[in-house]
């Protein structure tokens, strides 16, 4: 049939791998059926203490770092940061961790009936002629501003509101950025302005249900305690610091699991601290080559923002603009917009 | 990190050799040389599987005649910077479970593609992006006289204008579409896969033909007309 033929052309020359891309996992699998092999009592492995460690150890904590200009944000601004302090991230999240524990009232019990909990989520994004090859720029690029606010009811069981504001080009760059522009503005949209109320704050595909936070049903099961949160993600399938980051989105958990989410992530070796600005903390994250930071609210306990630094540093782009750097803002409101039919 | 004496360790860790068995580097091979193990290449997945309950660096031919396949169902979908670690869990997760591996089956892939689907899952907001980002791609330049045909470019069209409707569609009609089109499997081993009953299978396909045909083309009434049909004929 046509329609399924289309689909399997699409991305077809995506759909193989090199060898050398299947290195890491075949190294993981080796080392697990090494392990799984029985053997004389091991020497029990020493526990990792803070967060240095680790990255102290191997190439790849280092990679990439040195041809991006760190950043954290001050409400949408992008300011340069006045360098790292002797902090660990570690000490940094067990800061935000703990301010997020005496956050618990004004987060979670101080919305009086009828207000909202107004969570604005900005979006930053480059877009180039070659992001969608994962290559870098070859003659045109735009970024575009997105804005989603969430707003929350006192009363987490009615209609929660999610207005979505027009999306705007703010920069577009390179001998061929605006005919790039204008062949993808000429595609389908997404990101049109809209409100739209979605009850209990559960979105609706097909037959197919989602809370806008994502994890909202297993809140009650998550531990409060750090190392337990840790291993509860990490069970059965590994890899925690991509899962922990979602669960904090938008900040929208309570606050003690928010302050659990951010000593679980002090607790990753993947982590470092990159800079800190007053009160705004840059933490690191590299995962194998493949950098996220994000900036948190040492006195809040609040997720600030997230942060892709460029893939591929090119001549089209200006240099020092992330590809994409989503924040995060919160206030209480006393109403919500109208949803529009 | 032990956890109820079973070791969870992350990537990165392993990599940084905070913790290294002995023999580490030796086992398995590379696709070229898909010897590792002692398991005989004639052998099915199931026995192999089966035999690697009791030696279990059998595991690792397992690894040799799927990682590939794996690896690039895993790009296409999440682009080459997820590979490492859907594949690394994915493989991770098959061989602490091997011994629910059903023994009927020949084939090891669609157990491990649905093994992969679910790691996936937590990567949904890269695959958000992925096909936002197709959604976003330009059209394809024409660069010779015999693709500048109208059919070559409508068939070109028809395919770029799938991204943004295959990224409307839900997380679980996805990948039922995907592991049909991409991993082709059959209804049945979609159904093995994603654990839901096979009939789920043929409506959410289904229903996802009527949604990437495009409103009012020969192909949706064609579509709709055969959705019927396959109704029909299940109804007896």
């Amino acid at each position: 049939m046509r329609l399924l033929d289309d689909v399997r052309e699409y991305r077809s020359d995506e759909a193989s791998v090199e060898d050398d891309d299947l290195n890491v996992a075949r190294q993981v699998l080796q080392l697990e059926i090494e392990r799984s092999k029985p053997r004389p009592a091991r020497e029990k492995r020493r526990r990792r203490i803070g967060l240095g460690v680790g990255l102290g150890v191997g190439g790849l904590g280092a990679a990439a770092v040195g041809t991006f200009a760190v950043l954290s944000i001050v409400a949408g601004t992008v300011v340069a940061p006045p360098g790292v302090s002797s902090a660990s991230a570690a000490e940094v999240l067990e800061r935000a961790s703990e301010a997020a524990l005496a956050q618990v009232d004004a987060v979670d019990a101080k919305l009086a009936p009828g207000q909202y909990l107004r969570v604005e989520t900005t979006m930053d994004q480059i877009t180039t002629d070659r992001s969608s090859e994962d290559r870098p720029a070859e003659a045109g690029a735009f970024r575009r501003h997105t804005v989603e606010i969430v707003y929350v009811p006192a009363d987490r069981s009615q209609d929660w509101i999610v207005e979505t504001k027009a999306d705007e080009v703010t920069g577009v760059y390179g001998p061929e950025g605006e005919e790039f522009l204008r062949s993808v503005m000429a595609e389908p949209q997404y990101g049109e302005a809209s409100v739209r109320a979605y009850p209990e704050g559960i979105r609706t595909y097909g037959d197919v249900t989602q809370p806008l936070d994502v994890y909202r049903d297993q809140y009650g099961e998550m531990p409060r305690d750090p190392d337990d949160l840790l291993r509860w993600f990490e069970t059965p399938d590994g890899y925690a610091g991509l899962a922990i980051l979602n669960a904090l989105y938008q900040n929208l958990p309570p606050a003690d699991l928010r302050a659990a989410l951010l000593g679980a992530l002090a607790r990753l070796p993947e982590i470092r601290l990159v800079a800190e600005d007053g009160d705004l903390a840059t933490i690191e994250r590299n995962n194998g080559g493949w950098i996220q930071q994000f900036v948190v609210d040492t006195r809040t306990g609040m997720l600030v923002s997230i942060i892709d630094p460029p893939r591929h540093p090119n001549d089209i782009v200006p240099e020092g603009l992330p590809d994409n750097i989503q924040t995060f803002t919160m206030s209480v409101v006393d109403s919500a917009p109208t949803p529009t039919p | 990190m032990v956890v109820n004496g079973q070791w969870r360790g992350s990537l990165h860790e392993i990599l940084c050799g905070m913790w290294e068995p002995s023999g580490a580097h030796e086992g398995i091979q590379s696709v070229d040389n898909d010897s590792a193990g002692t398991g005989s290449e004639l052998d099915s997945d199931s026995d192999i599987i089966s035999r690697s309950l009791a030696e279990p660096e059998l595991f690792a031919q397992i690894f040799t005649r799927h990682a590939s396949a794996i690896g690039g169902y895993t790009r296409r979908r999440l682009g080459l910077d997820a590979v490492d670690d859907v594949l690394s869990e994915t493989f991770l997760v098959a061989f602490r479970k091997r011994a629910t591996f059903d023994g009927n089956a020949e084939s090891a892939r669609p157990w491990l593609l649905g093994i992969a689907t679910r790691v996936m899952h937590r990567h949904r907001r890269v695959e958000e992006r992925q096909w936002l980002a197709s959604a976003a791609e330009p059209p394809h330049s024409v660069v010779s006289h015999e693709e500048s045909s109208d059919a070559r470019l409508d068939a070109s069209s028809a395919v770029r204008d799938l991204g943004p409707r295959i990224a409307a569609l839900s997380p679980k009609e996805r990948d039922v579409l995907l592991l049909y089109a991409w991993g082709d499997l059959t209804y049945e081993q979609i159904a093995d896969a994603l654990r839901m009953p096979i009939g789920t299978v043929r409506s959410k396909l289904s229903r996802v033909r009527r949604k990437l045909a495009p409103p009012g083309s020969k192909t949706a009434v064609r579509v709709a007309w055969m959705a019927k049909e396959e109704t029909n004929a299940v109804a007896g």
